[in-house]
């Protein structure tokens, strides 16, 4: 078993985790940190590309999706988290099951 | 030496994961979850992936974990409430499962790459590909930050006006 088929097993172990996560969790931040184990899954098979030399023209196009990745994530999280503060304002409380305003 | 400390932060990054997921306190979560992305970081030094293991620590470690621990300390929300949806204990007897199938077949699809050696990428290489053929979706991922950060500034700031 080589190094790269553990950095693989890791990634969808990651990702597999985060699918759970988003599933089971009730608070919508618990459920924000599972999407992030899920990009960084993503992330961490983009960098994995990057080890590869017979990808050697491509190989830093994973590096610089990466980057953007990370970049999007960031953007991600702020409006969430707002989203979750503009929630509390009108429930006063966080929780998924109580955020049905939307539902039609 | 490189393989050792990348297959200990792989280990770590695994079981950190795992208390990301079972903690029932959201703060706990956020400490283990800082705890994976540092681990990831050493991963991608290890892969010589240099400026992204750095990223990881400055952004996402650094100003992605400090907005969860701020959004964890207003919101109060510490604790989650037993949910009240009559069939949750299924739900998340299905949830476990479904990742269980998905972990297997994503690792039944995959071939094993072989090892290799990594290059070293600096500063220089990825900036040259990120202002040249990524300069478009770099382009758009500085809008997108605009929008949001002016989203944010809409969302929070006209609730509260509304009080």
């Amino acid at each position: 078993m080589t190094l790269s088929a553990v950095l693989l097993g890791l990634s969808f172990w990651l990702f597999a985790l985060g699918v759970v996560g988003v599933l089971i969790r009730q608070s919508p931040l618990a459920v924000f940190m599972s999407i992030e184990l899920m990009l960084n899954a993503a992330n961490l098979l983009l960098v994995l590309g990057f080890g590869k030399p017979e990808l050697a023209g491509a190989a830093l196009h994973g590096l610089a999706g990466a980057f953007i990745i990370i970049a999007v994530a960031a953007a991600e999280v702020a409006v969430g988290l707002a989203i979750m503060v503009a929630v509390y304002r009108t429930e006063h409380e966080v929780d998924l099951d109580l955020a049905s305003v939307l539902k039609g | 030496m490189v393989g050792g400390l990348t297959l200990a932060c792989a280990l770590v990054a695994a079981l950190a994961a795992v208390l990301v997921i079972v903690q029932k306190d959201v703060l706990h979560s956020a400490l283990a979850l800082i705890v994976v992305l540092l681990a990831l970081a050493g991963i991608y030094a290890g892969q010589g992936a240099w400026f992204i293991a750095a990223i990881q620590v400055i952004v996402y470690a650094g100003a992605i974990m400090v907005l969860f621990m701020f959004a964890i300390m207003v919101l109060e929300s510490r604790r989650e409430h037993p949910s009240k949806l009559a069939s949750a204990r299924l739900h998340r007897l299905a949830a476990v499962l479904a990742g269980a199938a998905l972990c297997l077949g994503m690792a039944g699809s995959a071939q094993a790459p072989t090892a290799s050696v990594a290059p070293a990428a600096g500063v220089p290489e990825i900036s040259a590909i990120l202002f040249s053929e990524f300069l478009l979706p770099f382009e758009l991922v500085g809008i997108l930050l605009l929008v949001a950060v002016v989203g944010v500034m809409t969302l929070t700031g006209h609730a509260g006006r509304t009080e």
